[in-house]
């Protein structure tokens, strides 16, 4: 008998074992908790020989859990699952959780009106903080109490059930771990754009500054407001990527503009005005609508504002930009080239060239201005130089005229004084300026004589000796000519002379002369005064006619004073 | 007073040293009118005297005539009075010396003293000569009235303070 109830119990408990195997052969595939209560409660109450079992999974701190039960009232169920918080309150108190599973059968702690009625035994443990379990099973249906076996094999089973849902739990955790990891990875992809993004802005805005400095640095030097148009514009044509743009620069003050462009289709001329009124359209489309000094604005649907047949380009952006109250400038762009299209990413690389251009456009406006008044420091210099000059000047000629007026003054003290005086150089005066008017008024006189027709060389007849003359004449090979006037003449000559004066040579030579003379016969001539040469003149005259021509040397006084004879 | 006091007077008064400026300078400047016209003419009379060398005789024909006017003028004005009775002086006294010499030596010659068509000369050439002569004498020896030099530079004087 002894040895059947020892076989009896080693059978049932070699069945207990095969449960437990296989159930926890069958909850470990299981991963929802409640289908892993489920199991364990069909397999507990079929251990156990009970009608009527629940179990519990609660969270600790939340108060919330699964529920699972067999053979209790709808409503029963219902109630125990609304009394979970205070079900886990109540069983397991801060500070006093079973960690082992515990069994409670004491009737005052079953009946506390939170467990289903009827419950005769519960098991509960903290099975992974913060999850607990609790099961309650309700009386037997052989209606025996459990005996220690029993017991033992539902501990085995709670293990093996919390086993199980321990092991459900940590796979839900490393789901939910994996979802958290996934959900941060999400959010890494979106940081790292986001990364990316600021560093590609980061990158333009580099560009942008790097842009805006060499551009300054470049214009720094320039000092001519229009070469520093043209650089700002062909750097914000290159930075924009824009192939035509215009500037439009009006100086109110000196009411003159500045335009400069590039790209353009058709150029044109900017008179004041036409840059006036197009600058004032501009600023009533302006975004803002400020002229404080060196602010500028972009200006709202520049197509329209700034027509293309005015500007020879389809306006896209426009800048305008206020370099102070005097200065005020309009940039206009073209469309970009490219695959751009819009400008937003542009606008502030535009406005701080635009700013850089203004501050530079006001250095270069300094600059001219500091040159303009050195040019009229300069001009009002050489004003002064000249005014000095023309003062040393005046002073030099007071000078000269004080020296001229001493010697003006001197010279008729001294006139005064040699007024009545007799002075040798007064003579020597008069005889120039005589001499000066007759060689002037000679040389216009119809009547005018040669001055020096003495010294005027002419080949002179030969001469001849008184005594060949005489013997000429005695030997009648000879014709004698008194050339000297008939006055003379007739105061005393050689007995055998025809007188022949020069003026009268045409006369008297054909009558006298001609007749007697022979072609042999030597035409003798003298007649000469320390005044006039008679004879020279007379006989160039004869030797026109006649081939054989001689002066008598010495003339009449040779004659003479040889003793020959003279008439009368 | 004696004679030769009163003279004297006479002789120095302005006035008659006025006269005989305008007088002489007259007479240059009339002499001078024809030859200045006819050099070849007078330079004929020159020729005739025998005394001046044949080379000088046009350049001497030439300012001559020249140089009696600007005395003549001169005298009459009474600019450079001294100077100009000087030259009216030294010509006249030339002039005697040569109607002398010429007179001396019995040259047929004309006098040219005023123009070419004159008499034959003789002793009232010289005459005249010498009295003008003393003219000149006078007119240099003498200040006489309206001077222009004197009353221009007295002007001047006093204008200049």
């Amino acid at each position: 008998m002894a040895a059947t109830r020892a076989q009896a119990e080693l059978d049932r408990r070699v069945f207990h074992l095969k449960v437990l195997h296989e159930t926890a052969c069958d909850l470990s595939p299981l991963t929802q908790p409640l289908r892993i209560m489920e199991h364990f409660l069909l397999t507990a109450m079929g251990v156990a020989g009970v009608a009527r079992a629940l179990v519990l999974l609660v969270n600790l701190r939340t108060g919330q859990g699964w529920i699972c039960q067999r053979g209790l009232a709808a409503d029963e169920a219902d109630r125990v699952s609304h009394l979970l918080p205070q079900l886990a309150e109540h069983h397991f108190p801060e500070g006093a959780r079973p960690a082992v599973a515990e069994f409670v059968s004491a009737p005052q702690t079953l009946a506390s009106g939170m467990l289903p009625a009827g419950t005769q035994l519960l098991i509960r443990q903290v099975a992974d903080d913060p999850y607990a379990v609790m099961a309650t099973f309700g009386a037997r249906i052989s209606g025996e109490a459990l005996d220690e076996g029993d017991r033992s094999a539902l501990l085995n089973l709670t293990g093996v059930l919390l086993n199980a849902l321990r092991q459900n739990l940590f796979h839900r955790q490393v789901q939910h771990l994996n979802a958290g990891l996934a959900r941060q990875t999400a959010s890494l992809e979106t940081a790292r754009q986001l990364a990316e993004q600021a560093h590609a802005r980061l990158d333009r805005q580099v560009f942008n500054l790097r842009t805006i400095y060499e551009f300054t640095v470049g214009s720094s030097q320039v000092l001519a407001s229009g070469e520093l148009l043209q650089r700002f514009l062909l750097t914000v044509m290159g930075a924009a990527g824009v192939g035509a743009g215009s500037v439009l620069l009006c100086d109110r003050t000196a009411r003159r503009v500045s335009h400069i462009g590039r790209g353009l289709t058709a150029g044109r001329a900017w008179g004041y005005d036409d840059a006036e009124r197009y600058l004032y359209r501009g600023f009533q489309e302006a975004e803002e609508r400020r002229l404080d000094p060196l602010s500028s604005s972009f200006v709202r649907q520049p197509g329209e504002v700034l027509p293309a047949r005015e500007m020879g380009f389809e306006v896209a952006e426009a800048l305008l930009f206020t370099v102070d109250d005097a200065l005020i400038g309009l940039l206009a762009l073209g469309p970009r080239l490219g695959p751009h299209g819009s400008f937003a990413t542009e606008r502030e690389l535009l406005q701080g060239l635009t700013a850089s251009c203004m501050v530079l456009l006001k250095n270069a406006r300094a600059f001219e201005t500091i040159q303009a008044l050195n040019e009229d420091l300069r001009r009002a210099n050489d004003d002064l130089r000249r005014t000095i000059a023309e003062l040393t000047e005046a002073q030099r000629q007071i000078r000269i005229l004080e020296v001229a007026k001493t010697r003006l003054r001197q010279a008729i003290q001294r006139e005064v004084e040699q007024a009545g005086r007799f002075r040798a150089r007064d003579l020597l005066l008069l005889l120039l300026l005589a001499a000066g008017l007759a060689l002037a008024f000679n040389a216009s006189n119809p009547n005018g004589i040669p001055v020096l027709s003495a010294f005027a060389q002419h080949e002179q007849p030969p001469g001849m000796d008184v005594e060949t003359a005489h013997r000429l004449l005695a030997e009648g090979r000879a014709v004698l000519v008194d050339a000297r006037p008939a006055e003379l003449f007739q105061a005393g000559h050689i007995p055998q002379a025809i007188n022949v004066p020069a003026p009268l040579f045409d006369v008297i030579y054909p009558m006298q002369l001609g007749r007697v003379l022979r072609p042999e016969q030597v035409v003798l001539v003298y007649g000469r005064t320390v005044s006039r040469r008679y004879d020279d003149e007379v006989a160039r005259r004869v030797l026109e006619r006649h081939d054989l021509v001689n002066l008598i040397e010495g003339g009449i006084d040779a004659w003479q004073a040889k003793g020959y004879p003279v008439t009368p | 007073m004696t004679w030769s006091s009163r003279l004297r007077t006479i002789v120095a008064h302005p006035a008659l040293g006025l006269a005989v400026r305008v007088y002489l300078g007259g007479v240059f400047i009339y002499a001078s009118m024809y030859k200045i016209n006819f050099p070849a003419e007078f330079a004929e009379s020159i020729a005739a005297y025998q005394l001046v060398p044949y080379w000088a005789l046009n350049p001497m024909a030439l300012l001559m005539p020249w140089f009696e006017l600007i005395s003549g003028v001169l005298l009459v004005a009474g600019i450079r009075t001294r100077a100009a009775a000087a030259a009216v002086g030294g010509m006249l006294a030339a002039f005697s010396l040569a109607v002398l010499i010429t007179l001396v030596r019995g040259i047929p010659v004309g006098c040219g003293c005023f123009s070419s068509l004159e008499a034959p000369l003789g002793w009232e050439p010289l005459v005249r000569d010498l009295l003008w002569l003393g003219l000149a004498v006078q007119v240099f020896a003498y200040p006489s009235a309206l001077q222009l030099e004197g009353r221009l530079f007295r002007s001047l004087q006093e204008a200049r303070g």
